[in-house]
């Protein structure tokens, strides 16, 4: 996938000026926010969970390459082959090669956002394999050219009168010409056109949700069922996935899939949860005859070293984007690549570097809400501060604001140097703006006062000098009753 | 070096471990990859433990439906398996579904017509009759797994899915299906968990029922035990 995420100043101003976008976001904004808090507050358990949920995760992160390695062995062990890849450029050779052994025309595709990391569909059309998204929300975009705007609903930026005009565009070759307008009867044409394809694919690929060491099985969590169909009817079965989503066993799964699907849609649990290893069995009158699952670093162990360790917890549910004002306002698309909103702007800095994504870190009012809902306890705004040190000492930022930033660092060591400033600037600023209460524009901040007033302050003492003042007096009221003594 | 090193060398250096323990090779029997690992990582992979569970219902029985049918799963009760054929009937009959029966092989011994198909989806048959390992009280779940006398594409193609369940088979929570997964014989291909007909939010975050698998679930809940 072309990595846009550089230009997000653009982006996110024509985002605002997108009247679909807009309609389309009030949907998902009403609907996630709400359902998550009614699922969550259901559970009483839910903070015990969510803390063992973190122990557990933070375990496996210490102990990464041993837990990788008994799932390994516990997959080639169901009669499955593993792949190692280090690139994302590495996973979709090898999920190409697999798929010209099988001899493949078409690949009936799960949603599998490593697989977006490793842009699939592209490096398989490249070699004339017809790639064929089966989620719908991922149809939709595979019609429309493209790239999800949010990693669990990756259509939610399209009105239903955009897919009407997509399907209408596109299913006319199927001799389906009617124009439909209800959502129905949308989902239904888009069943036909899909079945025929799912029993012709010759491939099938998807992510998966967790793997586990203790079986070798992985965990697919979806609700429309097609991960299921792309894993059980094609003879080959590719899985796509993050070393990050190892875990011991079936137990710490459960704590996983209790808080999954109550934090992605507000659901108790999925529609489809299934857990799935290796090829068919030997006595087996269905399922493929091949199974291969492609481990993806990506930067992931960059992670894993670093500062951003914690963001390895993440099971990609979306609460975080769900609630924040910035990706409510903008949608996914400005961010320019694969993840987008809070956890998009810790992980996209580090896979496609942070000189290519320089403003992602600051698109965040730090209001905290990402941290509050995301089930995994990861402290998302201090690790998006991380990156944002890491823009200013690599100058990644617009020297204006370095200079800015600078300049206000150094005051802010001189204590009464600044105290004597911002008394002075407020005396001033309470001076012009006596009778005004509001200043509507200010000298080198016309980009902060485009949108806002700026309030005028409402004494000409700062609370530093009120704090001397009154400090003072006490002093005096303890000297004088002394004094009387 | 092979991506696989190249990967795990640097996850140790990652975890500050220097490599005085080496990367055992990919074709290593897992009892052989287990004993080099470290105690504690052994300990949670063979011998796992719950972690928090949510309080057990009082009712496995009542908690299931209600849980079902918040699903969109319908619920029958019945006394015996012998009744299973007429109420399948019934069901069709009130849906006026048509187009075929593909019948789970585990499901054979019962009096099915001669026009049914025994064996996994070949995508015709309108409706699946099945069984199914357990159900989940904690999530409304039937449990379904995979084998010769269970094709798992029954769970998936048809547009109708009728599920045969005994009230033993009910199980409290997620955990307790993992404990039956360990007890099998040996590990399915898949062990599908399904919590009512197939759906999708992804036009305008509007549910809508049938998406890819089934359109309509219906569980024939048996009272009497078992075999």
């Amino acid at each position: 996938m072309e990595i846009k995420s550089v230009h997000f100043k653009d982006a996110a101003a024509d985002a605002l000026k997108d009247q679909d976008l807009r309609q389309a976001m009030e949907f998902a904004k009403h609907g996630f926010i709400g359902k998550r808090t009614a699922a969550v507050a259901d559970l009483p358990e839910w903070d015990r969970i969510r803390e063992d949920a973190r122990i557990m995760k933070n375990h496996v992160l210490e102990n990464l390459d041993h837990y990788l390695l008994a799932y390994e062995a516990a997959v080639i062990n169901n009669g499955g082959q593993v792949h190692w890849a280090q690139t994302s450029t590495d996973a979709a050779s090898i999920v190409v090669d697999l798929c010209q052994q099988a001899q493949a025309k078409t690949v009936a595709k799960g949603k599998t956002m490593v697989g977006e990391e490793a842009d699939i569909n592209g490096a398989l059309e490249a070699v004339g394999i017809t790639p064929i998204e089966t989620d719908l929300g991922e149809y939709i975009l595979q019609l429309g050219k493209e790239p999800p705007s949010h990693i669990i609903a990756p259509a939610i930026h399209k009105t239903k009168e955009q897919v009407t005009e997509l399907f209408h565009e596109h299913h006319q070759q199927y001799g389906l010409t009617e124009k439909l307008i209800d959502r129905a009867a949308l989902v239904s044409e888009a069943r036909t056109v899909l079945r025929d394809k799912f029993i012709a694919a010759d491939v099938g690929i998807t992510g998966a949700n967790f793997l586990i060491a203790e079986t070798g099985q992985h965990i697919l969590v979806t609700n429309e069922g097609n991960g299921d169909l792309s894993s059980v009817l094609p003879k080959t079965q590719i899985v796509i996935v993050g070393i990050e989503k190892v875990i011991p066993n079936l137990n710490d799964a459960a704590a996983l899939l209790r808080m999954l699907a109550r934090s992605a849609t507000g659901q108790d649990f999925s529609n489809y949860t299934s857990l799935m290893s290796g090829p068919k069995r030997a006595d087996d009158t269905d399922g493929p005859e091949s199974f291969h699952v492609v481990l993806v670093d990506n930067k992931r162990t960059d992670m894993l070293a670093g500062e951003l360790r914690e963001m390895l917890r993440c099971f990609k549910c979306g609460a975080c984007m769900n609630h924040c004002p910035v990706y409510g306002a903008v949608g996914g698309h400005a961010y320019g690549w694969v993840y987008p909103g809070p956890m998009g702007s810790v992980v996209t800095p580090v896979m496609v570097g942070l000189e290519n994504a320089p403003d992602l870190p600051h698109a965040c009012t730090l209001n905290g809400r990402c941290a509050d809902v995301c089930p995994m306890s990861i402290p998302l705004p201090s690790l998006l501060r991380k990156h944002r040190q890491a823009t200013f000492e690599r100058q990644l930022i617009s020297p204006g604001s370095r200079y800015g930033i600078s300049a206000w660092a150094s005051l802010a060591k001189r204590p009464r140097l600044y105290r004597l400033i911002s008394k002075t600037a407020n005396k001033v600023l309470y001076g012009l703006g006596r009778g005004r209460g509001r200043f509507a524009k200010m000298p080198l901040a016309g980009g902060w006062t485009q949108s806002r007033d700026l309030p005028a302050p409402q004494s000409a003492s700062t609370f530093m000098s009120m704090y001397e003042q009154s400090r003072k007096s006490d002093e005096q009221t303890i000297q004088q009753s002394k004094g009387k003594r | 070096m092979s991506a696989r090193e190249a990967i795990l060398g640097r996850v140790k250096a990652a975890c500050g471990r220097s490599d005085e323990q080496h990367i055992t090779a990919a074709s290593t029997p897992v009892a052989d990859v287990l004993s080099q690992l470290p105690q504690d990582v052994q300990q949670r992979i063979t011998q796992p433990v719950c972690l928090t569970q949510p309080a057990e219902p009082q009712s496995l029985t009542d908690t299931l439906i209600e849980k079902m049918e918040a699903v969109q799963m319908s619920v029958v009760r019945l006394q015996t398996r012998d009744d299973v054929i007429d109420a399948v009937n019934w069901y069709l009959q009130e849906h006026g579904i048509e187009g075929g029966l593909s019948v789970s092989p585990s499901l054979d011994a019962l009096h099915w017509p001669s026009d049914v198909h025994v064996g996994p989806a070949t995508g015709h048959e309108a409706t699946s009759v099945t069984t199914a390992m357990s159900a989940v009280a904690e999530t409304g779940s039937v449990a379904l797994d995979s084998g010769p006398e269970s094709p798992s594409t029954l769970n998936f193609l048809p547009e109708n899915h009728i599920v045969v369940l005994h009230e033993s088979q009910i199980v409290a929570s997620l955990d307790d299906v993992w404990t039956q997964v360990r007890n099998l014989a040996s590990l399915p291909r898949a062990v599908n968990l399904v919590t009512g007909p197939s759906r999708t939010g992804d036009i305008e975050q509007t549910i809508e029922l049938g998406a890819h698998g089934p359109r309509r679930m219906h569980i024939l809940l048996v009272a009497a035990d078992h075999e």
